[in-house]
């Protein structure tokens, strides 16, 4: 009875366009959310598959010894591809030359990702591999045949098999290891490793276990094995194996998150404003059902599953519009994006669809809840409006709901709570802010039309600071998202400008120090600056045992398990940054002092003061960490974990390190240099850097499109915003219209009360904003800055937008008869 | 046809086979036809109908604030037809005020300055003595600074009454002004509009459903049909 009551209403209000404003609110919102939801999905989903060929796989095991599981069958069973490899250094000969190379034997499944380049020989094109070598042949790095003076033709052995040589490496795509993996590489199949006898008990080889597929089978996976690692196995995943790719890609998902957030935030806003609206019209409705023997119980059941069924509709609606908006986009960007997109999943969908009927019930019961306790009495008095229900129910309601969903949303409850808690003080901050201004803004003498919207806005406390707090937080969160997009994409193309290092040269003996130096200034070839280098082992943390002080599985055991590159300088380098203690000044040179990276001194757990032993061969040397240093990996600069005071390492035998920039163009010179130093060991690191690129390019594109969906969810919150005032403003202007005012008099009173609004708003919005740029750089790792162009343009685009929105919503009254509008719009 | 005129030289009001008809769901609904009517300058007339007559909806185009699906209204000696909104305020701001039933102030602005409106609106000189001096006449004085919500209705009435002859109208609009107060309120509101009206030479046009309240006027007529007739 009262579902059928409900529905016959419901679709008078729909006939009469009561209920549009609120069902599109929900439904532009929920498209919004949507789309980006589906359109972050794919994207992330995509980039990290791009991403994973930095790995080779999508989840990698690796391990000190052969694994005990039966991984192979754990994978098959999961429907997931496998492949196994076994990676150590060793000495190849060719001819009596020996070198000492990174062998890596694969199976017929490498690599799970990305594209393996080979060639036949130098000059000729590169193609694509997959699968391993031909028995009995191998694949080296051209670098290999240099460091051997060998020819091609010329048969390489390894332990005591014979090999010959297949092709050249161009470009491997797990490489990993961050930047430089010192050895040169050679690829052996792994059925020919057991011949070459290089592999014994006790023989120091990292096995690899390599996993590629569906993502909820690879995270099955991922959860079968964590709780199985044995000391000395861990997983791998891209973030780890390259931190310069992961570090874009986590900020990358945490921008696109925070998107999808103020997206919700600002609908949420939509909707509360347009569900308050609906209440206030329907104060009539109420008193006259409550007239005619209706219980409170009944009118609020009757206006529930109204809003319900609206909502719901608006919710399908709102999917069906966010789907078609992801394939339009994806059209668009397939292009540019030059990677397959995955099918999007359906967890966007039914997140929205969550959000939608989350946000309806949180903003709009509150109000809804008012509409049954309109007196009766109302329909002779119409003055009585109803008893507001307490604050806490409706902000209590409102906030946990907003958290909830921000939780949602990121699953990431740190961002949550700073966004959710700076939207509580925000709202709080802008209201009290807003008051202020308003009262000081009353003040300001001028002509009819500015008095008249000065005394509007002042007049109209309530109204004018919902619309002042709502705008303000909206542009706050437009402008946000907009500025730390810029700085983002900024911060990724700084790391990577076009000039940044493509070549390391390694092995540069002490007399040729000065003269590379003299030869890269000659050519015009920027370089890096030329830093020693030695390689030494963490052997003793304040005279223990480091073995013993670092539990097996803690990640300070990376610190202790592998030799360090270690370096001395008397200057510390652009890229670093003392975060604790003091560098150090020249009576301090020839002491045994160390300045050691942030992030391993809190792995291995120790600090200032704390006195380090590292072995060089049968050298030890104590040494005092001075100062803690953060640098930035991703600067293609040699970087070294630890840095000894000039002097205090003299005596040992150091070789250098050098990075620089060369245009392809200037390849040729490339041969010069080699044959100038014929013993240096040239890298090339400009394929990585272009992948590196190419991410970059596309998560700010991808970024540049979620912002498009923030902003249209805002514009939806002007509109719904000032929709809320839309009634008095048109009853005010007709009465004006009655007294004898022009259309140009009301037109600019109308315009003088939106742009001042916009442009208050807008100023506290560059406020919000601003210190929403200093609490959110720290998650982002961005350095915040002070944004003047942000207080310049907030208010100017503010002002233009809600100046727009409210002449587009107020335009007809300027050319209807005011009889009418008196008639209609009587309170 | 009716023709309803009084003796007098240049009518101040003027309404001639003035029609309106509304698209409804059912079909077109007439609501007037063929009303004729001459008001001259210091005349007061009351229209009196049942409810959904139409009283308003002719006050409505003799005002000037609807516009005429039949016929013309002349007012002040300008033909009100084919003037576009902008228009039609300029000839209201010129000599026309307005009293309605829900008194329709601004809620924005004080009781001085809901007064002080037209005559801002219409550039006059010495507005806020003005304003002062009428709202003193219907009896607000020392509640010049109080907003409309902190007034009772006969009050605001009062204020909309100043308000209406702040602009020293030529002619008065008043659509039922006492149907929201109580009767001695009323009474009250109704001795003050027509001693104003007396003492500034306003025409008043009224419309009303109370036969007491027509009867204090001139002239009184019915409508009935959508058409007027003359009372006796």
């Amino acid at each position: 009875m009262t579902w059928t009551l409900a529905l016959r209403l419901l679709a008078r209000e729909w006939r009469s366009g009561e209920l549009r404003l609120l069902t599109l609110a929900l439904a532009i919102a929920i498209t919004a959310s949507c789309a980006v939801g589906f359109f972050t999905d794919r994207v992330e989903r995509a980039l990290l598959r791009q991403a994973t060929t930095f790995l080779g796989a999508d989840l990698a095991l690796q391990s000190a010894h052969p694994s005990q599981l039966d991984l192979r069958r754990q994978a098959r069973n999961a429907g997931l591809s496998y492949s196994e490899q076994q990676r150590f250094s060793t000495m190849v000969s060719a001819e009596g030359e020996t070198l000492l190379v990174s062998v890596k034997a694969v199976d017929s499944a490498y690599p799970l990702r990305g594209d393996l380049r080979l060639s036949r020989d130098i000059q000729a094109q590169p193609f694509s591999q997959r699968g391993a070598p031909a028995t009995g042949t191998l694949w080296a790095e051209p670098r290999v045949l240099q460091g051997l003076n060998a020819s091609p033709e010329q048969p390489l052995t390894l332990g005591i098999s014979q090999f010959t040589l297949g092709a050249l490496i161009v470009n491997e795509p797990d490489r990993g290891g961050g930047l430089i993996s010192l050895r040169p590489r050679l690829i052996i199949n792994l059925d020919d490793l057991p011949d070459t006898r290089l592999v014994q008990p006790g023989s120091r080889v990292t096995y690899r276990y390599l996993f590629s597929g569906d993502a909820a089978a690879i995270q099955q996976l991922r959860d079968w094995l964590t709780p199985q690692l044995r000391p000395g196995e861990r997983l791998l995943d891209v973030r780890q194996e390259n931190p310069s790719i992961g570090g874009t890609m986590e900020r990358a998902r945490r921008y696109i998150n925070l998107s999808g957030l103020l997206a919700v935030s600002m609908a949420a806003i939509a909707i509360a404003m347009a569900a308050r609206r609906y209440t206030r019209r329907h104060y009539d409705t109420a008193a006259l059902l409550r007239c005619l023997g209706q219980s409170q119980g009944r009118i609020m059941r009757l206006f529930c599953i109204q809003l319900l069924v609206a909502g719901t509709l608006a919710t399908l609606l709102g999917i069906a519009l966010g789907w078609l908006a992801q394939w339009g986009l994806v059209a668009l960007l397939g292009e540019l994006l030059q990677i397959e997109l995955p099918p999007g999943g359906w967890r966007p969908a039914l997140t929205g669809a969550a959000t939608g009927l989350l946000i309806l019930l949180a903003t709009a019961l509150p109000p809804l809840l008012q509409l049954a306790s309109v007196s009766p009495l109302r329909v002779l008095r119409r003055e009585l409006a109803p008893i507001a229900p307490a604050s806490t129910l409706i902000y209590g309601l409102a906030i946990s709901v907003a958290i909830g969903l921000l939780w949602l949303y990121s699953g990431d409850y740190s961002l949550a709570i700073l966004l959710g808690g700076g939207s509580v003080a925000g709202t709080a901050l802008l209201a009290g802010l807003g008051w202020l201004l308003l009262r000081l803004v009353g003040r300001i003498p001028g002509p009819l039309p500015w008095r008249l919207a000065l005394k509007n806005l002042y007049r109209h406390p309530r109204a004018s600071l919902t619309q002042l707090t709502a705008f303000g937080l909206t542009l706050a969160a437009m402008a946000l998202i907009l500025v730390v997009r810029t700085d983002l994409v900024r911060d990724w193309q700084a790391q990577l400008p076009e000039d940044a290092p493509n070549h390391f040269l390694i092995n540069i003996q002490p007399w040729e120090v000065d003269l590379l130096k003299d030869f890269l200034l000659q050519s015009d070839v920027r370089h890096s600056g030329i830093h020693p280098m030695i390689r030494g082992r963490l052997s003793h943390i304040n005279g223990k045992p480091a073995a013993e002080q670092i539990p097996p599985d803690a990640p300070g055991r990376r610190g202790i398990r592998r030799e360090l590159n270690l370096s001395w300088s008397a200057d510390l380098a652009p890229d670093n940054r003392i975060e604790a203690g003091r560098w150090w000044q020249p009576q301090d040179y020839g002491r045994p002092y160390i300045s050691l990276e942030a992030k391993l001194a809190k792995d291995l757990g120790v600090t200032l003061g704390d006195q380090l032993r590292f072995s060089f061969g049968d050298r030890q040397i104590d040494a005092e960490i001075l100062s803690l240093r953060s640098l930035d990996w991703s600067s293609l600069r040699p970087n070294f974990f630890v840095i000894f005071a000039p002097g205090s390492l003299a005596d040992l035998p150091a070789t250098s390190i050098t990075s620089f920039y060369l245009p392809a163009s200037r390849g040729p010179w490339l041969r010069q240099l080699v044959q100038q130093f014929p013993t240096l060991t040239l890298l090339e690191v400009a394929p990585l850097l272009e992948n590196l690129r190419a991410v970059v390019a596309q998560v700010s594109l991808a970024a540049e499109y979620v912002l498009f969906f923030v902003l249209a969810a805002g514009i939806t919150v002007l509109f719904a915003g000032l929709a809320n005032s839309i009634d008095e403003r048109l009853r005010e202007s007709a009465l004006l219209r009655t007294l004898g005012a022009g259309s140009t008099l009301i037109r600019r009173m109308l315009s003088i009360e939106f742009l001042l609004l916009g442009a208050l708003s807008g100023l506290l919005a560059a406020l919000l904003a601003q210190a929403g740029i200093f609490a959110l750089y720290q998650l982002l790792q961005l350095a915040p800055r002070f944004h003047l162009l942000l207080w310049i343009s907030a208010p100017l685009v503010g002002a233009l937008l809600v100046w727009l929105a409210g002449r587009l919503a107020t335009e007809r009254i300027l050319h209807q008869a005011p009889i009418a509008l008196l008639r209609d719009h009587q309170d | 046809m009716t023709s309803l005129s009084s003796s007098s030289a240049t009518p101040i009001l003027r309404a001639r086979q003035l029609g309106k008809r509304v698209n409804a769901r059912s079909g077109t609904l007439t609501i007037l036809s063929g009303v004729e009517l001459v008001v001259n300058p210091g005349e007061s007339v009351a229209i009196l109908g049942a409810s959904g007559s139409g009283k308003s909806t002719l006050l409505g185009l003799l005002a000037g604030l609807d516009t005429e699906s039949d016929g013309e209204v002349e007012l002040n000696g300008i033909s009100l037809k084919g003037l576009n909104e902008d228009q039609r305020a300029e000839v209201r701001a010129d000599g026309v005020g307005f009293v309605f039933q829900s008194f329709q102030l601004l809620p924005a602005l004080t009781a001085l300055e809901n007064v002080l409106l037209p005559l801002e609106l219409s550039g006059y000189g010495a507005a806020q003595s003005q304003a002062s001096r009428l709202l003193q006449a219907v009896g607000l004085s020392g509640r010049e600074d109080h907003y409309p919500r902190q007034l009772s209705g006969g009050e605001q009435q009062r204020v909309a009454i100043a308000r209406a002859f702040a602009s020293q109208p030529k002619i008065l609009f008043a659509d039922e002004p006492t149907g929201n107060l109580d009767s001695h309120t009323g009474e009250a509101i109704i001795q003050l509009l027509f001693d104003l009206n007396r003492r500034e030479h306003t025409t008043l046009v009224l419309v009303t459903h109370d036969a007491q309240l027509a009867a204090r006027c001139q002239r009184r007529l019915q409508l009935v049909s959508g058409q007027l007739e003359t009372l006796a």
